[in-house]
């Protein structure tokens, strides 16, 4: 077990190496774009680099991921706790009550709300990812069972203690879970960062779309695609490496 | 102590994020409809009697929540806070067209933050005296829902025209009647054409051992695209493929437009009806399937018998999840030029025109919660009454 | 020593426990026992301030545990409970280690300390050590919970049903064990059990409660012979003179038994207990076997052919059971004496039924 946990993070490293390679071999893909398209005049996007463009929207989403887990853990924790329980219910239905909102829309809301840029961009994408990981929070404390706790104070665990050593642990599974989901959505919401001025590599695609330039949409989606199943197979063996279980004492 | 036990601290909280809204702007009046505007405060923008109506409304809620026996309370919290809601949209509807008079024909009047935080502060409110009147469902119906009913009242009357929202709107009705058909044509038709192949492709996971792994692969991966490049992605073939046969035009099949988007929303929805699918009739107790060919079903039989309506919950909560996902995903189309409320959306977004955005995202959100409430009562229709899922 | 004054408990108008005193001694066993929602549960664990009572006092040798921080106090007493409540994410040493490792223990210390309380609780450390929760049986996860309680060498243990959740066999077993143990560590024990069997083989004293009160509190046998009210008298039941057996080893009761070896030549046999029915049947190394039915003899030509090969663990008692498993094991196996034998399997001498059937008569009404 361990020995594939450790030949899966080779290949992702491997695999890691290689997008980054491939977005900053800008030659070759002007060669395959050119071929591809060879009615297009221009093949590659004026306005960045495609590594400045990954990078763009590489921020944004570990911007926006790194306050949602910030913000959204110590929520998910608090209203576990007696001092935050009577908020439960409310944090929970709003969870998933802002599910249903598609991230398009919470998007589109924070422009006459904030204005245009990265920022606002930002700040939808925490909010959106928020959900997931409250909500993910909130289910792996929960589902920590009464017994264990029981143990764990009668053994003479502090509140803080028993949180760090048995009820962190044994959620942590859940919880990242929602991060991943989390993170995965703020990706795909990113590239629509580009309509409202955030950049990222929703940006070629938009600018191909205007111009009806094909080239540059490949350029932008390509990459794209190849981050987000990047990003969603490193985040699903990082949850897999919090795994208790019989399989990880082998 | 009992007493701090039995304190509402989420009526609590909510009654002060509604004082909190008064300390904030309620309408923006604005020169033009791109312009930036002048945020007006609570007695600019609602009058004196007004305001002080809102501030008193909100001071008994808090007093009422600080200091009444919660279950007791709970009726009188629930209905100041929907006279709130009430209160506001009459006052708003009311004062944006005093504030017009005598400015220019195309000043417009729009909500400022404070309108809508104090809906929020009245609706944690409402949600918490729902909570305390968990007994009683009359009480519980009426506190959940006068709000909202008195505002698609005052909607339909159009008590909101001077609100630039509305304004917006008016002169817009057809396009806007247009699109929103469009919209519902885009995400329908794909959770159509999804639902069947997802159910399919689901049966067959669990029928075939060597198409379970490469169905699940392919639909985990394709979900986690993002849709945008899903989207780009389809176009080009699309464009080459309507280049290299010009037929397929005549079909709608070009390279942007309705095929890419259908395409993709399609494959979207696979996933979650498919995965529902597959753990509908795995999940199954081999005993009861036992038990039907013990007393002589044919395979037929028990599929149709057994397995299909003890499935049917799980399968139509992901068609639930999936519907869902596709109204926000064919907002998103608008951007390949295939139409829908997203094209008020980006059009706004290309204006810089806030409330030609609103027109678009707030239907798009309020059509998902009206997908997600019906697909929810026909979860619980089809549960099995012996079955107590379906009742979150 | 635990001493509890006067303690009630009451969640609004409801109340769990009224007015209870109670006194456990040094080093003795005490079972609290009653009908389920009697309070029993609740007066364990407001010994360990998991709940705190509504009004009395309770001391832990002569301190009064309300001025002792919650933490503190319960790292120094032991805590088993019914389901266990092993950290799934942790293994079997990591659980064991979580009360030293909070007193900061050493390592080495503590690392010896797993090894000693496994070995203790009859777990090969070698094996368990590294386990985790899900990886063991029901009993196996029991002693686990037990051998953790003890980690930091509590000179008092609070037990909720320790036993509970396995089945009667290793129930039996783990019991016998923990009489061992508590032989050898002679800790002050509160213990929490619905099961009157359990109470009566392990306590010094049983406290039975009824609807929050201390009903009677006295030792197994004065609880058997003088129950104090009709609530006592009913619940321990009409078979309080077998139960009275289990407080009673057979120790006392082994007389010598005739036996012969497998290979004891067929003319010898004959001659070994001529008056007997059957004899017991050991190996050469004096380990039960069988039993040889006289009747058998002529035809056969030597004891293995003769003999009833007969299973050890379902025919034979240790000389540490009570009368009670004697007579259930002569019942069972239509025998009027049952062999006893050692903690090897050799045979050491019988238990008859007229002894046991003369025991029971001797008891007070």
């Amino acid at each position: 077990m361990l020995r594939r946990q450790l030949n899966l993070w080779i290949l992702l490293t491997v695999l890691t190496g290689l997008f980054v390679w491939l977005i900053a071999s800008t030659g070759l893909w002007e060669a395959t774009l050119r071929f591809l398209f060879p009615q297009e005049s221009q093949v590659l996007h004026p306005r960045a680099s495609l590594l400045v463009l990954v990078w763009e929207h590489v921020k944004l989403v570990i911007l926006s991921s790194s306050l949602t887990v910030l913000v959204g853990v110590p929520l998910g924790i608090w209203v576990t706790r007696p001092s935050g329980r009577n908020f439960l219910p409310i944090v929970y239905y709003l969870t998933s009550f802002g599910q249903t909102f598609p991230p398009v829309a919470v998007l589109a809301l924070a422009v006459p709300m904030i204005g245009f840029g990265v920022i606002p961009t930002v700040i939808a994408l925490f909010l959106y990812g928020l959900l997931p990981v409250v909500r993910n929070t909130i289910a792996g404390l929960r589902a920590v069972s009464q017994d264990v706790l029981d143990a764990a104070y009668g053994m003479g665990m502090s509140r803080w203690q028993a949180l760090i050593r048995v009820e962190m642990p044994l959620a942590a599974r859940v919880i990242l879970a929602g991060i991943h989901i989390s993170v995965i959505i703020n990706i795909g919401t990113a590239m629509i960062g580009a309509v409202i001025g955030a950049g990222g590599l929703g940006s070629p695609i938009i600018a191909g779309l205007v111009q009806d330039n094909l080239a540059y949409i490949i350029e932008g989606a390509v990459p794209a695609a190849m981050l987000a199943v990047l990003a969603d197979r490193l985040l699903a063996n990082l949850e897999r490496l919090f795994a208790y279980s019989a399989e990880k004492a082998r | 102590m009992g007493r701090l036990v039995t304190r509402d601290s989420v009526a609590i909280s909510g009654s002060l994020i509604g004082l909190a809204s008064l300390l904030i702007g309620w309408l923006t009046l604005k020169p033009s409809r791109i312009a930036a505007g002048t945020s007006l405060n609570l007695f600019e923008s609602i009058g004196w009697v007004g305001g002080l109506t809102v501030l008193g409304l909100w001071l008994a809620c808090l007093i009422l929540s600080l200091t009444g026996k919660k279950e007791r309370s709970a009726v009188t919290l629930g209905i100041l806070a929907n006279l709130i809601v009430i209160a506001s949209f009459l006052l708003v509807g009311l004062f944006s067209g005093k504030l017009l008079e005598g400015e220019a024909q195309i000043a417009r009047v729009s909500l400022g933050a404070g309108v809508w935080i104090t809906l929020a502060g009245a609706y944690v409110v409402i949600f918490s005296a729902r909570q305390t009147l968990r007994g009683s469902t009359i009480w519980r119906n009426v506190v959940s829902w006068a709000g909202l009913a008195v505002l698609v009242f005052l909607l339909i009357e159009g008590w909101f025209q001077d609100i630039s929202i509305m304004t917006e709107f008016s002169g817009r009705e057809e396009r806007f009647l247009q699109e929103l058909m469009q919209h519902i044509f885009l995400f329908g038709g794909s959770v159509a054409v999804g639902t069947l192949l997802g159910i399919s492709l689901g049966i067959w996971a669990t029928r075939s051992r060597r198409a379970e792994a490469p169905i699940f692969f392919t639909t985990n991966i394709t979900q986690t695209i993002p849709s945008l490049a899903l989207f780009g992605l389809l176009i080009a073939p699309l464009s080459a493929l309507s280049f290299a046969f010009p037929v397929l035009r005549e079909f709608g099949i070009r390279g942007v437009g309705v095929a890419p988007a259908v395409i993709a929303l399609v494959i979207y929805s696979l996933l979650p009806i498919v995965r529902n699918t597959y753990v509908g009739l795995r999940q199954l107790d081999p005993a009861v399937i036992d038990a039907g060919r013990g007393m002589g079903m044919s395979r037929a039989q028990i599929f149709r018998k057994i397995e299909v309506p003890l499935a049917a919950p799980l399968v139509l909560e992901g068609v639930r999840t999936a519907s869902v996902q596709s109204v926000g995903l064919a907002a998103i189309a608008a951007l390949i030029g295939a139409g829908g409320l997203g094209w008020f959306i980006f059009q706004g977004l290309g204006q810089a025109a806030a409330d030609l955005i609103l027109l678009g995202a707030i239907p798009v959100i309020v059509l998902a919660l009206l997908v997600d409430a019906i697909m929810r009562t026909i979860v619980r229709v089809a549960t099995p009454k012996g079955l107590g899922k379906g009742n979150q | 020593m635990i001493r509890l004054v006067k303690v009630s408990k009451s969640y609004g108008d409801t109340i769990a426990v009224r007015q209870l005193s109670l006194v456990v001694n040094q080093g003795e066993v005490c079972v609290l026992i009653g009908p389920s929602g009697c309070g029993k549960t609740t007066t364990l664990r407001m010994v360990n301030r998991l709940i705190e009572p509504t009004a009395g006092r309770i001391f832990i040798n002569g301190k009064e545990i309300s001025r002792v921080k919650p933490e503190q106090l319960r790292r120094s007493i032991g805590y088993a409970i019914q389901s266990v409540g092993l950290f799934p994410h942790m293994t079997v040493a990591d659980n064991i280690a979580v009360v030293p490792e909070l007193l900061h223990w050493a390592k080495s210390r503590v690392a010896h300390r797993i090894d000693e309380l496994l070995r203790l609780v009859g777990l090969d450390p070698l094996e368990y050590a590294s386990k985790y929760p899900n990886q063991l049986s029901g009993g196996e996860a029991q002693r686990i919970g037990v051998a953790r309680a003890l980690a930091a060498n509590p000179p008092i243990l609070l037990m909720d049903e320790p036993f509970g959740a396995v089945d009667p066999l290793t129930r039996e077993k783990l019991q016998a064990q923990f009489l061992r143990i508590q032989q050898e560590l002679k800790k002050t024990v509160l213990l929490v059990t619905h099961d009157l069997d359990e109470a009566i083989r392990l306590a010094d004293r049983i406290a039975i409660m009824a609807s929050g009160r201390l009903v009677q509190h006295a030792t197994p046998e004065e609880i058997l012979s003088r129950p104090t009210n009709k609530f006592v008298h009913d619940f321990v039941g009409t078979d309080r003179a077998l139960k009275r057996l289990s407080r009673i080893g057979v120790a006392s009761f082994i007389r010598p038994t005739h036996s012969v070896k497998l290979s004891t030549p067929m003319k010898e046999v004959a001659s070994v207990c001529e008056r007997c029915h059957w004899v017991w049947v050991v190996d050469d190394d004096g380990k039960f076997t069988g039993w040889l039915d006289r009747t058998s003899l002529p035809a056969a030509n030597s004891v293995r052919q003769a003999m009833v090969v007969g299973d050890r663990d379902e025919i034979t008692i240790t000389k540490n059971a009570t009368l009670r498993e004697a007579l259930s094991r002569m019942l069972g196996q239509g025998f009027n004496s049952i062999p006893v034998v050692d903690e090897e399997g050799r045979l050491i001498g019988e238990v008859s039924l007229g002894d046991v059937e003369a025991a029971t008569a001797k008891m007070e009404p």
